[in-house]
């Protein structure tokens, strides 16, 4: 286990230092195909070639070859990779060092996934052992209806819907309201408040939870439904086994592999969920730090967050490859 | 009746008369009712009410006086600032707000006095040395600022823009006393003391020079509200109410805080939702709504944006004027208003936005939506057969639709087709109007710095302007300018900017399209909310809270 454990983290540097090179060659190709973002600093009011100059210079870009369309800027990747060794990861054109926005952002995004996930898997496994459990009956339409619902809502739609027509009248009602009390009124605030950490991103977890809630449902549906069916599940009901047990210990646990597997892989998701989700109740996380900095083409923002997003997944899968073992005896890591 | 907002002794003794006036005039018209008068007690005289106000603000990009040049950082610059000269909020004219008298006889040397007792937020003194010391940081080239070409019209700014410039203090700027200080322009400029009014020219402490990086998060001004604590990236920027201020205008609540939003619709909901205050712009779409449900608390107000289409004159298809005028007076600006910008601008009808002191309403002839003069132009240029008129703008800033308009517009009324050129994005597009690459007109926007003709004339038309690049020139037009430049008084060069206007409303060398609308919305929370469209806010000393 622990021998398995360090090879796997071992194979972690030659893909984080594939992914650093890959963005640092793509925001490079930007800037190359876009052109220089300290130009579009000043917009229509032209700056005098000194000034420009002084601006590139700034932001570290005035090295020549961000003006060769293909040329992959080694002497600024050699930089770029000085200068994280040391943990110096830049500053974004508002002068706000790298490492500022992530320690910021990053306990935002953190519960808000969270949030997420524990939505997810509260709502959507519920809803999937009920849906398998009554195969074919009425709940197992209800949840197969509402999943279908949910997956066709676009996520920046459901955040925009839920903002105007329940946080809007919500909070109007509830400052009339005098019984209320004032936590009630930042669950159903619109924008993040600093304050009260977790209950204002409590409407947005839930919005971006969503997103995944129906995957989870119907895998989990699906997988007890075979499970169900299993010899082991007949076996265990045969010898008088009571049938919670039957289907909580042993039908569910294994049920849950490919659900754990796509929780895993909806890290991802709930990161580019995050993007939207962000913005719209804005929550200055991660997401939305990265759209920002896309938008003004701050490479130094975009290459570190993104290097980051490819380190969590690295070691949200790694957990999840670990998890089969305690779900499935069976499988064993040497 | 409102207090007029920025009145010293000088001014007040000078103008007394003219500005009491202005000032009962927009009481009238704020379309606030009820608080003027009827209120009684304390409110009614534009007192001070205590209270808190929320507002909404984009991230900014710094909140260093010189560096800023966009509107988010200019909104909190100038509530935690206070700079030499002021913009009445009614007439535009200037008015001294830490200065004590501002002088000249040749229009070239200045002699500013400081007013005494004025204090930064730290207790340092606004002295001859807090501008002195402001401005040289600024024009120095390698601190970068953005706002560095302000400081352009002063003698020895070009030694100190070369890169590595071992000059760091502009020998235009002599200090002759603790409270004066002498300023001598490159060249005659009448037109500077009007200038001065923008950010770029606030004092700077000492304390804030010695260390920049702090004083961008927590600046250190010398206006009516001071930082209530450090600016919270994206999330708020909290200032409160000066107590020691020394100007008149002090703010009339205890705190105002922007909170930072990234998506206008959020924060028009948290509005809705009675979290702000005040909605300083209401996006486009929202405004409709908008107006239903806040009724006489949504202020609309035309802004001092202008967007044209200029013309690339190094390309021989449009040297003809001809041309110019027929495409001009191809396109019913209304009709693109009403039907794709949701009504959010208003049609241009001169070079210059409404808003600006010397504003010549309807002076652009060619303007006007004319389809038969147009074509009877029309016949007269000699347009290559089977060209098509080439539409540049840069994608995803949502420009598409309004020059498609455009594009239609011209095709429906001279039967010539056109091609939308959205290929290159905002940093290359800018590069292509900078390197003279356009094959047709491009959109291009101005906006002011200042209130005064001269900004929207001198950069972009005359020949070496500092952001020209139509590639057109004309003698005249450049010589009634630097005429405009050193006129006696502003009064005179406002007339000599006016005559050089006409130059360009004969040679169109760009199309003007459209002015800008901005609209406030607020709360009931609040109250006494005057636009202060100098500053295309709200003016956040007036506002009280009920």
């Amino acid at each position: 286990m622990g021998r398995y454990i360090i090879r796997r983290l071992l194979q972690f540097i030659p893909t984080l230092a594939g992914a650093l090179f890959l963005l640092h060659y793509l925001s490079s190709l930007a800037v190359q195909l876009n052109g220089n973002p300290a130009r579009a600093m000043f917009g229509d009011r032209r700056p005098s070639e000194a000034m420009l100059a002084a601006v590139q210079k700034l932001y570290n870009l005035d090295d020549p070859c961000l003006e060769q369309v293909g040329n992959p800027c080694f002497g600024q990747f050699v930089n770029r990779v000085t200068s994280l060794a040391q943990g110096d990861l830049g500053t974004n054109f508002r002068g706000r060092p790298v490492t500022e926005i992530i320690v910021d952002s990053l306990p935002l995004s953190a519960r808000l996934a969270v949030i997420a996930l524990i939505v997810q898997i509260l709502i959507g496994i519920t809803a999937g052992v009920f849906a398998g459990l009554r195969n074919k009956g009425v709940i197992d339409y209800a949840v197969k209806i509402s999943t279908v619902v949910i997956i066709a809502f676009p996520v920046f739609v459901l955040g925009k819907v839920i903002q105007t027509t329940v946080n809007v009248p919500v909070t109007n009602a509830l400052r009339e309201a005098s019984w209320a009390p004032d936590w009630l009124g930042t669950v159903f605030s619109i924008s993040y408040q600093a304050n009260s950490p977790w209950l204002s991103l409590l409407v947005p977890g839930v919005v971006l939870g969503a997103l995944g809630l129906a995957t989870t449902a119907r895998l989990t549906r699906t997988s007890l439904i075979e499970n169900l069916h299993a010899d082991y599940v007949r076996t265990a009901t045969a010898k008088g086994m009571p049938r919670r047990r039957v289907i909580g210990v042993h039908a569910l646990r294994n049920s849950l592999i490919p659900v754990v597997t796509d929780l895993g892989l909806s890290v991802g998701v709930l990161l580019s969920g995050a993007v939207v989700t962000e913005a719209i109740f804005n929550i200055p996380g991660v997401g939305f730090q990265l759209i920002n900095a896309i938008r003004v083409g701050e490479s130094p923002v975009i290459v570190s967050l993104v290097t980051f997003f490819v380190l969590i997944y690295l070691v949200v899968n790694l957990l999840v490859d670990l998890l089969y073992a305690v779900l499935d005896p069976r499988i064993r890591y040497e | 009746m409102r207090r007029p907002r920025t009145i010293t002794r000088a001014a007040a003794l000078a103008g007394a008369v003219i500005l009491t006036a202005a000032a009962c005039g927009s009481s009238d018209g704020d379309g606030d009712g009820g608080n003027n008068g009827g209120n009684g007690g304390s409110n009614a005289e534009g007192e001070y009410t205590g209270g808190e106000v929320r507002a909404n603000l984009n991230s900014p990009q710094t909140l260093i006086p010189t560096d800023t040049v966009e509107s988010e950082g200019g909104t909190v610059v100038s509530a935690v600032y206070s700079g030499l000269v002021d913009f009445d909020i009614d007439s535009g004219e200037v008015i001294h707000l830490v200065a004590e008298s501002i002088e000249t006889e040749d229009n070239q040397t200045w002699d500013i006095t400081v007013r005494e007792g004025q204090e930064f937020h730290n207790g340092e003194a606004v002295d001859a040395d807090a501008f002195i010391r402001a401005w040289n940081y600024g024009a120095y080239g390698d601190n970068a600022q953005r706002g560095s070409f302000f400081f352009d019209v002063i003698e020895g700014y070009d030694e100190m823009q070369e890169e590595g410039s071992d000059v760091t203090e502009l020998s235009g700027l002599e200090k002759t006393g603790d409270l004066t200080f002498t300023v001598t322009l490159k060249s005659p400029f009448t037109t500077f003391e009007v200038a001065l009014g923008h950010n770029a020219f606030m004092p700077m402490a000492q304390a804030c020079l010695d260390d920049t990086d702090a004083c961008n998060t927590e600046p250190i001004g010398n206006g009516p509200f001071k930082m209530a604590g450090p600016w919270e990236h994206d999330v708020e920027i909290p200032l409160e109410r000066w107590e020691d201020y020394a100007g008149e205008n002090s703010a009339n609540v205890d705190t105002l805080t922007f909170n930072i939003y990234a998506d206008a619709q959020t924060a028009y909901n948290d509005l809705q939702a009675g979290n702000l205050d005040v909605l300083r712009t209401t996006p486009p779409e929202l405004r409709d709504e908008a107006r239903n449900q806040f009724g006489d608390r949504f202020i609309e107000v035309a802004t001092s944006q202008i967007t044209n289409l200029a013309y690339p004159l190094y390309d021989e298809t449009f040297a003809d004027p001809k041309v110019r005028q027929a495409l001009s007076m191809a396109v019913d600006r209304q009709k693109i208003i009403d039907n794709v910008l949701l009504g959010a601008f208003e049609p241009a009808d001169s070079f210059i936005a409404p808003v600006i002191p010397g504003y010549q309403e309807g002076v652009c002839e060619y303007c006007e939506y004319d389809p038969d003069r147009a074509n009877e132009l029309w016949d007269e240029v000699d347009w290559p057969a089977d060209k098509k008129l080439q539409l540049h703008f840069h994608p995803g800033a949502g420009h598409d639709e309004w020059v498609e308009a455009v594009g239609i517009e011209i095709q429906n009324t001279l039967g010539i087709e056109f091609e939308l050129r959205n290929e290159l994005e905002w940093p290359d597009h800018l590069n292509a109007r900078d390197d003279e690459e356009m094959e047709g007109p491009y959109r291009s926007a101005w906006i002011m710095s200042y209130p005064s003709q001269e900004y929207y004339l001198k950069p972009l038309y005359t020949s070496n302007g500092s952001s020209a690049d139509t590639g057109w020139t004309n003698e005249d037009f450049d010589r009634l300018v630097r005429e405009g430049d050193a006129a006696p008084t502003l009064e005179e060069a406002q007339d000599l900017y006016a005559e050089a206007e006409q130059i360009l409303m004969e040679e169109v060398p760009s199309i003007p399209l459209f002015y800008g609308r901005s609209s406030a919305a607020y709360n009931d929370t609040v109250e006494n909310v005057v636009y202060n469209i100098y500053e295309t806010n709200p003016s956040w000393t007036d506002i009280q809270v009920k």
